[in-house]
């Protein structure tokens, strides 16, 4: 086994990768983001568009994969998108690899809004990042890896879609991935450990991203991001609350929600009139994409395996 | 991997030793041991991220069965507790895959079972990398070059310590530095899981000149056969001259 070797799979426009259990084919459109254990691209089968993720690290797939599966369960809120496929294909005649296919959010991401995003907007996003955070709380998960680049804005419902499960952990566990920034342990204001607080706390950093002068590079020297929430005058009107998220004093997401809904009501006129346009529209026509993966029943081997292993131990 | 316990070294340096012992053979001999060799190679600001003095970086890692990074000295904290976790769930999985192959057949891997089972297999792994026990030596090449990074190799343990703080499996880790004035390796922290015990180390940190990998690693991997607990021979283990080092001086 050689992962020094970076996990990116390179794919070109045109590319096709046909899974050997499944038999699906899909063809590469392009490239959505690459980062530390794979890579996600635009692709598409029967025209349609999905997103697929692919890694030279077979572990990242499936284990990002059981997350998804895991999420189709959960009722209500959408959490992350829907898983349609697991498999491996050959990659050009050449390497085989293992992927997953799920469905593609088209949208923008909340780094790429923040330029035109106001503060009523910045109140609602939240809100409803709450409130599916929450549900996954429920389900005793964390999200682990909250940060802008993984928050899309639907295009058509304008909804609040999270994308990228890398970090989502059993609350009670070590957060499996995570990005320094957004980070409770980075910025030495508690554990790594799983607990609805931990992303109340990313969740807090991104709101202080979205102040334009946001100074968390400098702030980084010191460790001291309560000194940069002070000087974050934009969001001035949710100080407090994101105080709260940094210091973990929120009793859960709702409580955390409840807070931000109080103080998006109260921000002056001014600031409400902004883009609230987009608010309208939301959550009409959300069809539910038929979820193309069966669950296999499990070959009844799984069980021994599991039996060998811990008795090895 | 026994007993439910991973050992781990961690090796982060800045360049090549050229003296004594062959550092590849010797992380090949300590892999055999059951112990993973992990190195991290530290650049100059200036360096590109593809330096040759550094391939052996890669080759010592190899050998040991274990996984290397070569960083600039602001990514150590990411890449630290990355390379500790990675490494980890890789000895699992080798195990696990072994004892697939004793259920399934030779040609049995993970990979080659269909995707839904593997799932289940994951599961399994992952819950071992929770709960396992983790023994993590970090030896630190403190020679004159690396002085300036030794507040971001600090810096790095501290946050190494946050992320192991956090799982539910218990961990112990000793610090190491190479080389010393006298000594090969000296012994700057023994085993313990108290991550306070760290701020009393780094201030010790003495800078010495020439860097003999090979002999410290070897050194260095003792540690491991010390029973915790039993001073005598934790003391004959730290304070053992190597005598090809010393001829070299
Ligand atoms: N289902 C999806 N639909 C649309 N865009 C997506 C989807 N999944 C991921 N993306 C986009 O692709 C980017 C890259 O995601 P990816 O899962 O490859 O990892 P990453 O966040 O860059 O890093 P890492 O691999 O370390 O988690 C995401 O930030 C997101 O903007």
């Amino acid at each position: 086994m050689m992962s020094s070797i970076h996990p990116t799979v390179n794919l070109y426009k045109g590319d096709r990768i046909q899974g050997v259990w499944n038999h699906k084919q899909y063809r590469i459109e392009r490239l959505l983001g690459e980062g530390a254990r794979g890579s996600t691209y635009l692709a598409s089968i029967n025209q349609n568009l999905v997103a697929l993720k692919i890694s030279k690290d077979p572990a990242v797939i499936t284990a990002e994969s059981n997350v998804l599966r895991k999420f189709r369960k959960a009722q209500g809120v959408k959490l992350g998108p829907s898983l349609l496929d697991v498999d491996d294909g050959y990659i050009r005649q050449g390497e085989k690899y293992s992927f997953y296919v799920m469905e593609y959010v088209q949208g923008r991401t909340l780094s790429e809004h923040f330029s035109s995003i106001g503060l009523k907007r910045l109140g609602q996003i939240t809100s409803e990042l709450l409130k599916a955070l929450h549900q996954l709380h429920l389900l005793g998960f964390v999200f682990g890896d909250l940060k802008p680049d993984n928050i899309i804005i639907e295009q058509q419902t304008k909804q609040v879609r999270l994308v990228d499960v890398g970090g989502v952990t059993q609350v009670g566990r070590g957060i499996r991935e995570y990005t320094t920034f957004y980070d409770r342990g980075y910025w030495r204001l508690g554990s790594r450990k799983a607990d609805p607080q931990y992303d109340l706390f990313s969740l807090a950093i991104c709101m202080i991203q979205a102040d334009p002068s946001n100074r968390l590079k400098v702030a980084s020297q010191n460790r001291d991001v309560l000194k940069v929430l002070a000087a974050s005058q934009m969001v001035t009107p949710f100080q407090s609350v994101i105080k709260k998220a940094l210091l973990g004093k929120h009793a859960n997401a709702l409580a955390m929600k409840r807070e931000i809904d109080y103080a998006t009501k109260r921000l002056p006129v001014a600031a409400k009139a902004q883009n609230n346009k987009s608010s309208h529209r939301k959550k009409k026509g959300e069809i539910d994409r038929a979820e193309v993966l069966s669950i296999t029943s499990l070959v009844g081997i799984h069980l021994s395996v599991l039996y060998f292993i811990l008795q090895a131990l | 991997m026994n007993k439910g316990t991973v050992s781990q070294i961690l090796l982060i340096t800045d360049g090549c030793s050229n003296q004594g012992e062959d550092p590849v053979s010797v992380s090949q001999q300590i892999a055999q041991e059951g112990i993973t060799v992990n190195v991290i190679g530290v650049l100059e600001d200036d360096q590109t991220e593809d330096p040759t003095g550094l391939q052996e970086v890669n080759d010592i890692a190899e050998a040991g069965g274990g996984i290397s990074r070569i960083v600039y000295a602001d990514d150590l904290s990411e890449t630290v507790q990355m390379v500790t976790k990675q490494a980890m769930n890789q000895t699992i999985q080798g195990y696990v895959n072994k004892e697939l192959q004793q259920i399934f057949g030779k040609e049995a891997d993970e990979a080659s079972l269909p995707p839904e089972t593997r799932g289940e297999v994951q599961e399994v792994m992952e819950e071992l990398g929770e709960t396992c026990d983790l023994k993590v030596l970090v030896l630190v090449d403190t020679s004159a070059s690396m002085q300036n990074k030794m507040s971001s190799v600090k810096e790095s343990l501290d946050d190494l310590i946050l992320s192991l703080d956090a799982r539910a499996g218990s961990h112990y880790f000793s610090i190491y530095q190479f080389p010393t004035r006298k000594k090969v390796v000296k012994e700057l922290l023994d085993w313990t899981n108290d991550g306070n015990r760290l701020a009393k180390v780094f201030p010790k940190f003495a800078v010495g000149g020439i860097t003999p990998t090979g002999a410290a690693l070897k050194e260095a991997a003792k540690a491991f056969h010390i029973s915790m607990g039993d001073e005598v021979m934790r003391g004959a283990a730290y304070d053992v001259v190597d005598s090809s080092y010393r001829q070299s001086l």
